[in-house]
């Protein structure tokens, strides 16, 4: 089976829950949470392979902007036609998302600004990270 | 190979294109009024069936033409079905996604508004129609690069 991840960046909440996922951790400290595999990294439609969870499930990360159920609808009728037969669960991370996020990765990338943005992303996590955990929990029992 | 055409909601550009590859439209002449709306899909999907894959017919070569709707996310969307069939080592060999929106003008775009979003069918559908016939070379071209492409890579 494979588990994609998906928000409208692709780059924090779902790199976030794929890490999780994979790792099978309810928190993650400060200084690992800065090398999660793309996070902050923008790449609209392309999916990345984040790892295997203990059940050998094949999870992904993407960003897909607002066409989400576009793409969605697209790729499991592509599915039909290249008779794939695999299932496939997409997971909208999009509630987890920072609001502004593209801004404050802009103003990570200044040097005077990083180590403060930084704070405000970790804090940000950090206290969401109980229902994050929760919502990973969720549907790990369906997979 | 699988050939699809791409467009903003897979009503007009999409089927007009997919089906001069298939051979419903003459590529020689520019067709009538009757001929593009007779076409299955033309300016009948609904906002709903915006990503549905809708099967159009076979090329000449034995190629199987698709067409898609993508709003204006045929780039991201492009992307994504790439990098996803990829996954299960499908390559850019397999299937060839072909974005047909810029082969309308802006006639074709408010008639599709006009019928498609808005609802007004009887005044939007004739003005996609002649925004159609005004460009059709436009699709010729674009079909018969798309065929030349597909006997050159076979």
């Amino acid at each position: 089976m494979k588990v994609i991840y998906y928000s409208y960046c692709g780059c924090f909440s779902s790199p976030i829950c794929a890490y999780l996922h994979v790792n099978n951790k309810g928190q993650i400290e400060k200084e690992e949470f800065f090398n999660i595999p793309y996070l902050f990294q923008i790449d609209y439609g392309q999916i990345k392979f984040i790892g295997k969870d203990e059940d050998q499930n094949e999870v992904f990360i993407i960003g897909m902007k607002n066409f989400s159920e576009n793409i969605k609808k697209t790729l499991q009728d592509l599915m039909k036609v290249f008779k794939i037969e695999e299932d496939i669960i997409f997971i909208d991370t999009s509630h987890y998302d920072v609001k502004f996020l593209k801004f404050l990765i802009r103003l990570r990338e200044n040097k005077i600004f990083k180590k403060m943005t930084d704070e405000l992303l970790y804090k940000y996590y950090y206290l969401r990270h109980q229902n994050i955990k929760k919502f990973i929990q969720k549907y790990k029992k369906v997979l | 190979m699988i050939v699809v055409y791409m467009c903003y909601g897979s009503a007009h550009s999409s089927v007009v294109a997919a089906s001069i590859h298939i051979g419903l439209l003459p590529i020689n002449r520019v067709p009538t009024y009757e001929e593009i709306v007779s076409l299955p899909h033309y300016d009948k999907t609904s906002n709903d069936e915006i990503g549905t894959l809708f099967y159009m017919g076979k090329d000449e070569f034995g190629n199987e033409v698709y067409i898609v709707g993508a709003r204006n996310g045929r780039q991201i969307v492009t992307k994504a079905i790439y990098s996803f069939l990829s996954l299960y080592g499908i390559s850019e060999k397999n299937i060839m996604i072909v974005d047909a929106l810029p082969t309308i003008g802006l006639t074709t775009k408010i008639g599709g508004v006009t019928s498609r979003r808005l609802g007004i069918i009887f005044l939007g559908r004739p003005i996609t129609v002649y925004g159609i016939l005004k460009k059709y070379n436009n699709f010729v071209k674009l079909v018969t690069d798309i065929k030349t492409t597909l006997q050159i890579n076979s």
